[in-house]
């Protein structure tokens, strides 16, 4: 496992709260800035901050082209916190990358709504949606 | 050429045999003992290898994963440790120990082997403020975000089913056991080969003074032979071929191996259809407890049970059981296994069994029955019970354990209670007069509970019925009983997915006729056996009015009532007729919860799942089951229907759950009753969980119970025991506008005006207002007073 790899992706995702990740697997987008009003500096709650680090696991398990872990990482971040949208987007992220456009696009919908006011969420869950309708 | 040499050896032995008749017979009987043994031998050694060096699927329950912020009582966490077998050391040495101080928790990990990897070995300091982790930092000092447990391993798949074991390692077998089975059972294990044969001449001459058969003289190896082919007959030709196999065991085998197959293969119990198989299922058996925490006392008590366990039965023979395991103490003190001092403390100590079977943490045989289900397609029954797969699954032990006990104290308080005071509620009591008389019961009253987490479709408890009575019939997944009104949500999901009606909509509840092709007349009665005239939409559902459902489902159409079943969750569209719009169609209770759970959901189907994910022996992946989810209903529609549903736990069918739950917990759920009070369901649901509820017998009769007198009272309080469950609060949809709705009428009001209930509408609806005059006000005050 790619400790500081990990230990740095789990830092950027606690500290930005959220960054869209490249259904391909490339690299988080460093450069987004916190986008959820109310979290900027703001320390993640213990659940987000686990959540976070698997789904940090899940990305580099996705980068690495293994799917079927990167799924079963995002999977346990949902057991931990199944309200958070972004986890959802996250999953269907994975099955995006595998081509699964159905999966996907059901994952996205269900990011979507689970959103709420969130801009940030809303705007993840639609660009995977937009991704998995092939607009 | 060959006939001719036959011919002649035929001629040669017929000659010896006329010359010394004698000496041939012996010849050919010895040749045929010869052949008769070596068979024999064969056979068992090829027995003895199938079960002993194949390895079961051991299956796993979730394993508990902690964060800082979690809900976890520090002493939660130490049982949890304790039941993977960690030790409570004052300080650490080792993996596998942990110590506790006032809110800290230390604990030295073991590695683990998942399906996404080994999870490594820390030692880790976790602090608790109050209820909850309050951080969790390692050796060096770092904060760690999450750390998973060791899950609990919680069966194993075998070939027969109704042989499981809970399989003891070579090493991990109590040397107490060891010594105490030789000391009691055969004292030359150790020097014999297989027979001791003046233990046979000790046995006899017993036997034979009491004229009876009253001692064995079997070593422990042809105890395990007797135990493979489990036929109790004391017949001389048996004893005879037992008596070869052990040998041919012994010559094959060394000691330990045969020792080691002895703990886990002899017969030690009976559990309904169940025979208790090993020491490590008996200790969990007897003592709900892993067989390296046993006491002298109670190692001794099995030990005791080998000669007889149903003549032995400690909880139906508890004199008889403490006489023999007296002996046995005794006996283990001569022969300096025990100090003496040590035995005679165990003797003054009761038996210590539990008072019932089934409450066995490390052994889920109805939650294993899911997961052989789940796993037939992708694996034979051959290669579950012999390729020591590892199968991880959802079950939580806690919440298991949790639903087994309220279930049993359901059934153990419906059953005392009368029939006539059977319910409180108002489904119930406005049936009292039509209620049926009670017959004589023949069948016990049964149960089954199946519960899930709705988002991600894990199933994480399953009861199959009763364990005061246990049996092998899974109620929750094999007993197919029709749902009675379990079914309405789904007539008025149809109605609201047309977008014709609303949760204000008015409904008309009267008497109709309804035209059947067979050129009969049905017409459906209400439960109270009176009509409501115009009602709302929302209290039809809550109240469980059957004219109202019947009518709209005739205005929907039956044919879009019946397509829901299959995009909810089940395989099959069930047959097409009006009466299936009042439940009458036949589903098991994990069916339900198949159809529920997308409720729950908002609408979306995820597949209930036992099984997360199966590696082979050596931890390598092989096959994960991946959570998949499909938009089943219009999830605005389901939104609505929700709410009428926590209408129906609050002032509806269900309003008896606040006995049990919370004041603040708010659920959303059904009752369901079938003909004649065959079948009492409760389906429910807060944020987090699922629940259903069944009651019924098993010759199906009827219970005299609604579903509200019987289902209910063990739902609720399982839900209300769920330390993690929060309020059903889905997120509101952005095309509904929350509106207060007279609940009687599902006219527009405002808050505080009659019986004013807060409800999602579509903000286009055309909802009349109601005039809020001061008689309104109060009439709807003193009738809410009434209600409660």
């Amino acid at each position: 496992m790619q400790r500081p790899l990990l230990l740095l992706l789990v830092t950027s995702v606690s500290a930005c709260a959220y960054n869209p990740v490249l259904p391909q697997g490339g690299e988080p987008q460093t450069e987004s800035a916190p986008e959820s009003p109310g979290e900027v500096g703001e320390v993640p709650s213990g659940a987000a901050s686990a959540g976070a680090t698997l789904v940090a696991e899940g990305r580099a398990e996705l980068a690495a082209g293994e799917t079927g872990k990167a799924a079963a990482s995002i999977e346990r971040a949902l057991r931990i916190e199944p309200r958070n949208s972004r986890w959802w987007t996250e999953l269907g992220n994975v099955r995006l990358a595998e081509g699964d456009l159905q999966q996907a696009l059901a994952l996205g919908r269900k990011a979507l709504r689970l959103a709420g006011s969130d801009g940030a969420a809303r705007a993840a869950a639609e660009a995977l949606i937009a991704r998995a309708s092939g607009r | 050429m060959n006939n001719e040499r036959i011919t002649k050896l035929w001629r040669t032995a017929h000659l010896r045999f006329q010359r010394a008749p004698k000496r041939s017979l012996a010849l050919i009987v010895l040749a045929v003992l010869v052949v008769y043994s070596v068979s024999q031998g064969i056979y068992v050694v090829r027995e003895f290898e199938g079960r002993h060096w194949d390895v079961p699927a051991h299956v796993y329950a979730a394993p508990v994963e902690l964060y800082a912020g979690l809900e976890l009582e520090q002493g939660t966490l130490a049982t949890t440790l304790t039941q993977t077998g960690h030790q409570h050391v004052p300080v650490l040495e080792r993996p596998g120990e942990f110590s506790t101080t006032t809110g800290e928790l230390e604990v030295w990990t073991r590695p683990f082997p998942f399906w996404d990897g080994v999870e490594p070995s820390r030692q880790l300091q976790i602090t608790f403020d109050g209820e909850r982790i309050a951080s969790i930092v390692d050796e060096t000092g770092g904060s760690i975000p999450l750390v998973r447990l060791e899950p609990l391993r919680v069966g194993s798949v075998f070939k027969a089913h109704h042989e499981d074991r809970i399989l003891i390692e070579p090493d991990a077998i109590p040397p107490l056991l060891i010594e105490a089975l030789k000391a009691v059972e055969d004292r030359k294990f150790d020097r014999h080969h297989g027979l001791d044969f003046a233990a046979i001449v000790r046995a006899a001459i017993v036997n034979l003074r009491h004229g009876e058969v009253r001692q064995g003289g079997s070593t422990l190896t042809q105890q395990l032979v007797k135990s493979y082919f489990l036929d109790g007959r004391r017949t001389f030709s048996r004893k005879f071929r037992e008596a070869i196999m052990a040998v041919a065991l012994e010559l094959r085998y060394d000691k330990d191996v045969l020792l080691h197959a002895y703990v886990n293969e002899i017969y030690l119990g009976q559990q309904g259809n169940r025979a208790i198989h090993g020491f490590g299922l008996a200790s969990e058996f007897y003592f709900a407890k892993p067989l390296d925490r046993l006491a002298a006392h109670e190692m001794a008590l099995l030990v005791a049970i080998v000669k007889g366990p149903s003549f032995y039965d400690p909880r139906r023979q508890p004199e008889r059981a403490t006489e023999r395991r007296d002996w046995v103490l005794t006996t283990l003190a001569a022969q300096g296994v025990l100090h003496e001092d040590t035995a005679n403390e165990a003797r003054e100590l009761a038996l210590g069994v539990t008072a019932r079977a089934g409450m066995a943490l490390r052994y889920q045989p109805a939650y294993l029955d899911l997961v052989r289900a789940q796993l037939e397609d992708d694996y034979s029954p051959e290669d579950l019970a012999t390729q020591g797969l590892r199968v991880f699954t959802n079950l939580d032990v806690t919440v298991q354990a949790s639903a087994e006990r309220e279930l049993a104290l359901g059934l153990e308080r419906l059953a005392a209670m009368s029939v006539g005071d059977a319910g409180e509620s108002p489904e119930a009591t406005s049936s009292a007069a039509g209620m049926p008389e009670t017959e004589v019961e023949e069948s016990p009253l049964e149960g089954a509970v199946v519960i899930s987490r709705p988002m991600t479709g894990d199933v994480v408890a399953l009861v199959g019925g009763d364990d005061a009575a246990p049996g092998d019939f899974n109620r929750a997944l094999d007993a197919k009983r029709p749902v009675g009104s379990l079914i309405k949500p789904f007539v008025y999901l149809a109605a609201l997915e047309t977008g014709e009606y609303t949760l204000a909509s008015p409904l008309l509840d009267e008497v109709l006729d309804v035209d059947m092709p067979d050129g009969s007349v049905w017409s459906p009665q209400n439960f109270s056996l009176e009509s409501h005239g115009e009602v709302s939409f929302v209290r039809a559902l809550a109240e469980s009015y059957n004219q109202a459902t019947v009518r709209l489902g005739l205005a929907v159409g039956v044919e879009r009532v019946a397509g829901l079943f299959e995009r909810l969750g089940l395989d099959a569209v069930p047959a097409v007729y009006p009466a299936l719009l009042l439940g009458a169609v036949e589903l098991s209770p994990f069916e339900v919860a198949q159809m529920y759970n997308s409720l729950a959901n908002g609408g979306d189907r995820v597949p209930l799942r036992a099984v997360r994910s199966v590696t082979d022996a050596n931890g390598e992946a092989l096959k994960r089951y991946p959570l998949r989810i499909r938009v089943a209903a219009e999830p605005d529609a389901v939104y609505q229907l929700n709410q009428a549903l926590v209408q129906a736990v609050e002032r509806g069918t269900g309003r008896s759950a606040s006995r049990w739950l919370p004041r603040d917990l708010v659920a959303a759920g059904k009752t369901g009753t079938s003909d004649d009070y065959k079948d009492s369901w409760f389906a429910g649901f807060t944020q987090d969980h699922l629940a259903v509820v069944w009651v019924g017998r098993d010759d199906n009769t009827t219970t005299g119970l609604t579903g509200s007198a019987g289902a209910l009272g063990i739902w609720a309080p399982i839900v209300a025991g769920l330390s993690s469950t929060a309020s059903f609060d889905p997120l509101a949809a952005d095309s509904l506008e929350p509106r207060w709705i007279d609940y009687e009428s599902g006219q527009l009001t405002r808050r505080g005006c009659g019986d004013a209930v807060l409800l999602p509408v579509p903000p286009d609806a055309n909802v009349p207002r109601r005039a809020c005059g001061i008689g309104v006000t109060v009439r709807g005050w003193l009738e809410g007073l009434g209600d409660r």
